[in-house]
């Protein structure tokens, strides 16, 4: 130690103590690593064999319960098999999926997942609103109504989903004003369970919350308009448009509209051909290469000069879809454009038109 | 004497904060991959509408890239996802890259209008497959990746685009995943995605169908490198929002935002993350709320260098590609509105990542200095290297403790005492060697240059 440069003691032992520490800690971890591998192994091979005897139960199950011999199940394989039969129930559809129900029933699983849903644990809180709402579990509706109003995750999600299996007429008026406030659930799921729950529930809801509803949540519900009845949707649609003036409302109402715009509607879309968003532009003139007479051509050839690229380009294609154009008519369109623009617009949707035609 | 004691001190207070730093991240890590687990193991049970996923153009910049582009693009074109286009942009290549696209997807010259929102190099034509209605291809003048992915970003249809390297491979379902960010947060404006290391793995038709560890050493070491960089080093800012890093071998940003912040920086090796640190130093700057995130399923696997002198010059480029990146937005640093990016992943960034070459290259030379003058005795000597030696070793054991808690492509117990092996391995020498290259890059960077694509020489032999 006498070699080393002056008064290195503090350092040095603290350096060894450091050493020796890491390096312990390291081998530790190494020991840790294998055994939580080794445990994982041994689970997996728990789990196969676990699933190796109650899949074949529960596929015979969903065929006939009644006459079946239920195999003993331990309680912490509980979870494992809860989450089987999930499994199962969403793969099935009608009787099957009673069967099941009644198998679920001889397990107990109902008062399992009852007493899970006030775990602490979010992933059996979640495991459990499935299994409740897979059974139909009305006497937990309480429970998950609460669940689905007050936890924003995805056990939020699957409680809401729950409720609308359970009982969808009663579950709408609940869900439907809970979606539009819930901005962060996907949109994909939300569309599910709208699906899910059928247009017959949901339409008088939905149009009641929507006429209710913020322009920013207006704008971001009104995608799942399609769900409803048409009729009843494009009703509210007009009122909307009559409404509300915010761009974000215009663009999302023209983008539901699209394919369910009537002749009667021309009038008032042609007017959002002006409008000074390009974004509601645009929409508008999507929707107008469904409807488009001969006599609404000029307006929309006009955008094709418009300022905005896109606007430009949903024209040229406005124009390339109506069935009335021909490509001859497409031809001299585009000769009379004085604008370059314009011309380059409907030039490159010529081009994508006649490679798809090739290939059909 | 005074000089080489506060030497020691800041070499022991540089090592302490670096392992503290690391604990903590790694702690922060096991935290969000426990609860990321946890709730994607349910996810699956509830039912998505894919009218309701937001389209993605994936931009795939091509320079020479003729023996791998076919077999990309294709299975890129199987990925599974509701709507997407794939757009290929041919970078001025010396080689067959533009040929072979359109012997093999029946590419057909197209009159493009488009919006030129990002400056870019002429472009020389645009085309679209006769197969593929979702397959486009640019073919430009040499401009750079940058130039290349912005020329993309220009014309690319959909909300959200995903960059991805030429020799990339994805899961089938990466795309899915990458996006769930976005659809659970309107807020994200861009996520990035795990890599892998693919050298000893089995690719067939474009996808991964066996991962596997190589046999040579270099490339393990570099499997340890990758597995400490994303396991940890990405996941365990992202609950900070403070990710200053996604890769540019796959990555998904909201299109907007990105062009709204200038689009890929053209005078710079390391665009990738210079992009992502200015996303956040125009966000946070102008007070809007956003997300950057990660997402720590293994979506994408790409090839490592075999060869040092590859090696090299990837290490040097992206320390190179660092130095800029930081010093472009050093506004960041300590702004009052910067949040846990400007005061604490950026100057972590700049003291154990910008300066830790410096640092770690002069300890070497001062620890053997003092050993050779016998200012240092062999015992101290000994006992630095032991620290040191111990230090990586502890951080590759984490990430790999993370790696067999969270996805376990690594799942034997031979894999994991051949990865311990090469986390200690790699202390005596390799570790060393890319200290000094990166080094080297900042000296690149400091001397400024000339940019090129990184070029790599590739072997694929995992591809079937």
């Amino acid at each position: 130690m006498n070699k080393l440069i002056a008064n290195p003691e503090p350092i040095i032992n603290l350096v060894v103590l450091l050493a020796i520490g890491i390096i312990t800690t390291s081998l530790l971890l190494l020991l840790l690593m294998l055994r939580v591998r080794l445990h994982q192994a041994t689970q997996e091979d728990h789990k196969k064999q676990l699933l190796c005897i109650w899949e074949p139960v529960l596929a015979a199950a969903s065929i006939d319960c009644f006459a079946l011999q239920l195999p003993a199940l331990a309680k912490k394989d509980y979870p494992d098999v809860l989450i089987l039969w999930n499994r199962f129930q969403e793969s099935l559809r009608g009787e099957s999926k009673e069967n099941l129900i009644i198998l679920g029933q001889k397990l107990g699983i109902e008062i399992l997942a009852e007493r899970m849903l006030s775990s602490k644990d979010e992933s059996e809180r979640t495991i459990a609103a499935l299994t409740l709402g897979n059974i139909g579990a009305r006497e937990s509706w309480p429970a998950l109504e609460k669940m689905a109003l007050t936890e924003v995750g995805l056990s939020g999600q699957v409680a809401a989903r729950a409720l609308a299996r359970i009982d969808p007429k009663a579950a709408s008026p609940i869900l439907i004003p809970l979606f539009i406030r819930r901005h962060e659930w996907p949109q994909s799921r939300v569309a599910a369970i709208l699906s899910d729950m059928g247009a017959e529930v949901i339409t008088a809801p939905m149009i009641s919350a929507l006429l209710r509803a913020s322009p920013e949540e207006l704008a971001r519900f009104l995608r799942y308009l399609p769900f409803a009845y048409q009729n009843e949707a494009l009703e509210a649609l007009r009122l909307l448009l009559s409404e509300h003036s915010e761009a974000e409302v215009l663009t999302a109402c023209l983008v539901a509209m699209r394919n369910l715009a009537e002749d009667s509607d021309i009038a008032v879309i042609k007017n959002f051909l002006h409008h000074p968003e390009w974004a509601v532009r645009v929409q508008a003139v999507n929707t107008m290469a469904r409807l488009a007479r001969r006599e609404d051509l000029p307006e929309i050839i006009a955008l094709l000069s418009d300022p905005n690229w896109w606007v430009r380009y949903r024209s040229a294609q406005a124009l390339a879809e109506l069935q009335f154009i021909s490509w001859e008519q497409l031809e001299e369109i585009k000769n009379q454009q004085e604008d370059r623009y314009a011309r380059d617009a409907l030039t490159q949707v010529m081009a994508e038109k006649q490679i798809r035609e090739k290939n059909r | 004497m005074k000089v080489l004691i506060i030497l020691q001190w800041i070499f022991l207070l540089y090592m302490l904060g670096l392992s503290l730093s690391y604990l903590l991240l790694n702690l922060i890590s096991i935290v969000t991959i426990t609860r990321y687990m946890r709730s994607h193991r349910l996810s699956d049970f509830l039912e998505s509408f894919s009218d309701y996923e937001l389209p993605i153009s994936i931009l795939v910049p091509a320079y020479n890239e003729e023996s791998t582009v076919e077999s990309t693009v294709r299975s890129l074109l199987q990925l599974s996802y509701s709507e997407f286009e794939v757009i290929v942009i041919n970078d001025g290549s010396r080689d067959r890259t533009l040929s072979i696209l359109q012997e093999s997807f029946g590419l057909v010259k197209v009159p493009e209008a488009y919006q030129q929102r990002l400056p870019v190099k002429t472009i020389r034509g645009f085309y679209r497959s006769s197969y593929y209605p979702n397959l486009r291809v640019i073919d430009k003048e040499n401009g750079g990746k940058s130039d290349a992915l912005n020329s993309a970003i220009n014309t690319c249809r959909y909300p959200l685009f995903c960059s991805v390297d030429a020799d990339s491979i994805l899961q089938r379902d990466s795309l899915k995943r990458v996006v769930q960010p976005f659809l659970e947060n309107p807020l994200t404006v861009a996520v990035g995605g795990t890599i892998r290391i693919v050298n000893g793995s089995t690719v067939q038709g474009g996808f991964l169908t066996k991962a596997g560890l190589p046999g040579k050493m270099l490339v393990r070491f570099q499997i340890i490198e990758y597995l400490r960089a994303f396991l940890f080093g990405r996941l365990g800012w992202s609950p900070l929002n403070a990710i200053l890093i996604i890769s540019g071998a796959f990555g998904l940003f909201r299109r907007e935002q990105v062009i709204e912040a200038g689009g890929y920086s053209t005078d710079t090796v390391g665009e990738d993350m210079e992009l992502v640190v200015r996303l956040h130093r125009m966000l946070r700057l102008k007070g809007q709320p956003y997300r950057i995130t990660f997402v720590p399923d293994p979506i994408c696997w790409t090839e490592a260098p075999e060869d040092l002198s590859s090696l090299r010059r990837q290490r040097s480029r992206w320390q190179k590609g660092l130095a800029e990146a930081l010093s472009k937005n050093i506004q960041l640093l300590f702004h009052p509105r910067s949040g846990t990016v400007g005061w604490l992943a950026f100057p972590f960034m700049i003291i154990f990542e910008w300066f830790g070459p410096v640092v770690e290259v002069v300890g070497y030379l001062f620890v053997l200095f003092g050993f050779l003058t016998g200012l240092v005795s062999p015992l101290v000597f000994v006992i630095f290297f032991t620290l040191a030696l111990g230090f990586g070793v502890l951080i590759s054991v984490m990430a790999l403790l993370l790696e067999i808690i969270s996805y376990r492509i690594y799942s034997e117990p031979r894999h994991i005492l051949a990865l311990f092996l090469a986390g200690i391995l790699e202390n005596f020498g390799y570790r060393q060697l890319i200290s000094l290259w990166r080094l080297e890059g900042l000296v690149k960077w400091i001397k400024g240059g000339k940019l090129q694509w990184g070029e790599m020489v590739r072997k694929a032999d995992w591809q079937k």
